[in-house]
C-alpha cells in the first residue's frame, strides 16, 4: 500500500511537470506575464529609492535595500531564464539527488553574483570602462561562454545516454533479470546507501523510498560480493564539490544499472580482453561516472554563473559611481539567493518530476525496457538541452 | 538602450502616444513621450554626475545636456514604435523635434515620428504597438491617447494581455485574410505581447 502511495505521490510530480511544461509551451503561462511585469517594474522603482536612501544615509537603508534585491532576485528569476533551462534540463536527465542539484543550483547563483561583481570591480574601477562597454563584454563574451558551457552539458549528456543506450542493448536478458528483479522501482540501487547512512537522511531525497531499502540491501548485497567493491569505489572520488554530498554518485541509479552488469559482465566473462574485448579498452562507464561528479556540477555552475544579470551590473555600477559600492556587493548577492531559490524550486520540480516519469514506466515496462528507458531519457534530455542553448547561441532571447 | 536580447526586461517605459492630424484629418505623425522609471533614470543621471543632491531638480544647464539623451538611434533600431493602417505596416521617421525633461525623479522625453504619407484613418484602424522585440525595454501604455486635430476619432488602447493580443491578432489575421497582405511582412505576429491604441474616425461628415 504504502509503495503504491509513493509511486503514485511520484508519477503526480510527472503529472505536474507535464502540466507546467504544455502551460508553458501553449503559452498559457503568458497570463501571468502582466502580473510579472507590474512586480518588476515595482521593484525596479523601489531599488532605485533604496539606493538613494543609503546614499542619503537613512536609518533602515541597508535593510531595505536586501529585501528589494532579493524580491528583484526572484522575480526576475520567475520568467524563461537559462538558469532554470540547466538545473531542470540535467534533473530530468539523470538522476541526481535533490540536495545536491539544489546545492548546485544555489553555488551558480552565488557564483554569478560574484562574475558580477568581478565583471564590474575590474572593468570600471581598474579599466574605466563604461557602461556600454561592460555590458558589451557580458553579453558578447561571457553569456556565449555560458551558453556554450550549457550546450556541452547537453551534448555530454545525450552522449553519455547514448553510451548507457549502446551498453544497456548489448546485454543479455538475464542479467537484468538478476539484478533488476521484482523491483518496479527502476531499483533504487544504491549500494553505498549503506555506508553514509547520516548522508541520507530520507527528507532529503524524496527519490528515495524509504520502505524500499532493506530489500535492496538484501537484494544486491549478495549480488556484490566484495569483490566487485573497488569498482564501486571510485565513484565517490575525494574532489566532488560542495555541492555534492559524498554519496552523490550517478553511476548507482536505477538509471545506470549497466554499470552493474557491466561489471559482471566482466567478472563473468572472466575479462576476456585478450579474446577480442576491445571496447574495454576505451573509457569504461565507471570511469566515466568517475569524473561525472565534479566536471557535471562544475560546467552547471559556470554555464549559469558566466552570465552575469544585468540588473545585478546596473545595481553595481550605479553603487559604485555613488560611492556605495558595498551596498551594491551586498545586494547582488541578495538578488543572487532570490534567484537561488526559483533555481532550487525548479531542481524540486525536475527531480520530482523524472522520479514520477521513472516509477510510471518501470510500472509498465520490463526492467529490460527500463534500462533501455533510462539511458534514452538522458540522451533526449541532454540532446534538447544542447538543442535550445545552441538555438540561443545562433539567435539570444 | 537599443535590442539588446534579454530574457525579462531591465527598464520600464510608460508609453504616451499623441496622433498628430492634418487640415484634412489625415494622420500626418505621431508624438511619443517615454517616461523612464527610477532605477534607469537615477542612472543615466549618475552616468552624467547631474542631480548629485537627488532632489529630483536639474539645473538649466544639465536639462540643456540631457536633450536627446536616448535620441542616439543606432543603425537598426525601429525605435520600439510601429504603426499599421488596419495590418499594413507604415513607413515612420526617425525621430525629430525630441525634448528631455525631469519629472519627479523619472527622465521623460518625447521625439516626433513622421508617417511618410498622409495617414486616412476611417474604421480601418490606425494602430501604433509600442514593445521592443528584444524585450530589454518594456513599455506600457500609460494615460489617454491624445488626437490632436482628429475631430471624430476615437482611440481604444489595448494592454499587454494575452486574450486581448490574440482577439486582435486573429481581427487582423482577418483583415489581412481580406487584403492583398503578405503574411511573413505581418510584424504583429512578433508583437503578441505589444501594448497597442487603435484609432478609429468616422466617416467625415
Amino acid at each position: 500500500m504504502r509503495r503504491t502511495g509513493v509511486t503514485l505521490g511520484l508519477m503526480f510530480g510527472a503529472g505536474v511537470l507535464a502540466v507546467l511544461a504544455v502551460l508553458w509551451l501553449t503559452g498559457a503561462i503568458d497570463a501571468l506575464r502582466p502580473w510579472l511585469l507590474e512586480q518588476q517594474r515595482g521593484v525596479q522603482n523601489q531599488l532605485a529609492a533604496a539606493v538613494r536612501a543609503i546614499r542619503s544615509g537613512q536609518p533602515g537603508a541597508w535593510g531595505a535595500l536586501m529585501v528589494v534585491c532579493f524580491s528583484y532576485g526572484v522575480l526576475h528569476a520567475a520568467g524563461p531564464g537559462h538558469g532554470k533551462l540547466v538545473i531542470g534540463g540535467y534533473g530530468l536527465a539523470r538522476r541526481v539527488r535533490l540536495g545536491a542539484l539544489a546545492g548546485i543550483a544555489l553555488l551558480a547563483s552565488l557564483a554569478q553574483a560574484g562574475v558580477a561583481v568581478l565583471l564590474v570591480g575590474a572593468g570600471v574601477l581598474l579599466l574605466g570602462w563604461s557602461r556600454e562597454r561592460l555590458l558589451g563584454v557580458s553579453e558578447d563574451i561571457l553569456a556565449p561562454a555560458g551558453i556554450a558551457a550549457i550546450a556541452g552539458v547537453g551534448l555530454w549528456l545525450m552522449l553519455r545516454g547514448l553510451w548507457r543506450l549502446r551498453a544497456a542493448g548489448a546485454l543479455p536478458d538475464h542479467h537484468a533479470v538478476e539484478h533488476h528483479d521484482a523491483q518496479p522501482g527502476a531499483g533504487l540501487h544504491r549500494p553505498h546507501g549503506d555506508h553514509h547512512p547520516p548522508d541520507h537522511p530520507p527528507a532529503q531525497r524524496p527519490a528515495q523510498r524509504p520502505d524500499h531499502r532493506p530489500d535492496h540491501r538484501q537484494a544486491h548485497r549478495p549480488a556484490h560480493p566484495p569483490a566487485h567493491r573497488p569498482d564501486h569505489r571510485p565513484d565517490h572520488p575525494p574532489g566532488l564539490p560542495p555541492g555534492h554530498p559524498p554519496g552523490h554518485s550517478q553511476d548507482h541509479r536505477p538509471d545506470q544499472p549497466h554499470d552493474h552488469r557491466h561489471d559482471h559482465r566482466h567478472a563473468s566473462a572472466g575479462h576476456i580482453h585478450d579474446a577480442g574485448c576491445a571496447h574495454a579498452h576505451g573509457p569504461t562507464l565507471a570511469d566515466m561516472d568517475r569524473v561525472t561528479g565534479w566536471q557535471d556540477a562544475a560546467l552547471l555552475i559556470g554555464g549559469i554563473a558566466l552570465r552575469p544579470c544585468s540588473g545585478a551590473l546596473f545595481l553595481l555600477i550605479l553603487c559604485f559611481a555613488m560611492g556605495i559600492g558595498g551596498a551594491g556587493i551586498a545586494g547582488t548577492f541578495a538578488m543572487a539567493l532570490g534567484t537561488g531559490c526559483i533555481t532550487i524550486a525548479v531542481a524540486g520540480l525536475a527531480v520530482w518530476g523524472r522520479e514520477g516519469v521513472v516509477a510510471g514506466l518501470s510500472a509498465g515496462l520490463n526492467t529490460r525496457r527500463m534500462a533501455l528507458a533510462l539511458p534514452m531519457i538522458e540522451s533526449v534530455a541532454g540532446a534538447v538541452l544542447a538543442a535550445l542553448a545552441l538555438a540561443l547561441l545562433a539567435n539570444p532571447l | 538602450m537599443a535590442g539588446t536580447a534579454a530574457a525579462h526586461p531591465h527598464v520600464f517605459v510608460d508609453t504616451g502616444i499623441e496622433v498628430i492630424f492634418d487640415a484634412a484629418r489625415q494622420g500626418i505623425a505621431l508624438r511619443v513621450t517615454w517616461a523612464y522609471d527610477d532605477l534607469f533614470s537615477l542612472m543615466m543621471l549618475q552616468d552624467r554626475g547631474m542631480d548629485p543632491d537627488f532632489d529630483g531638480l536639474l539645473t538649466p544647464s544639465e536639462t540643456a545636456a540631457l536633450q536627446g539623451f536616448d535620441m542616439a538611434w543606432e543603425a537598426g533600431f525601429a525605435g520600439d514604435t510601429y504603426a499599421l493602417l488596419g495590418a499594413a505596416p507604415l513607413d515612420l521617421s526617425g525621430p525629430s523635434d525630441w525634448t528631455t525633461r525631469l519629472i519627479e525623479g523619472r527622465l521623460t522625453s518625447t521625439h516626433l515620428r513622421r508617417f511618410d504619407r498622409p495617414v486616412v484613418v476611417s474604421d480601418l484602424p490606425l494602430v501604433v504597438q509600442v514593445y521592443d522585440p528584444g524585450f530589454y525595454t518594456a513599455y506600457t501604455l500609460a494615460g489617454e491617447t491624445r488626437l490632436t486635430g482628429g475631430t471624430g476619432c476615437s482611440a481604444q488602447a489595448f494592454a499587454a494581455d494575452r486574450a486581448a493580443a490574440d482577439a486582435i491578432l486573429r481581427a487582423a489575421m482577418d483583415e489581412q485574410a481580406g487584403s492583398d497582405g503578405v503574411e511573413s511582412d505581418f510584424p504583429a505576429i512578433g508583437a503578441a505581447y505589444a501594448e497597442e491604441v487603435r484609432v478609429t474616425c468616422a466617416a467625415p461628415g
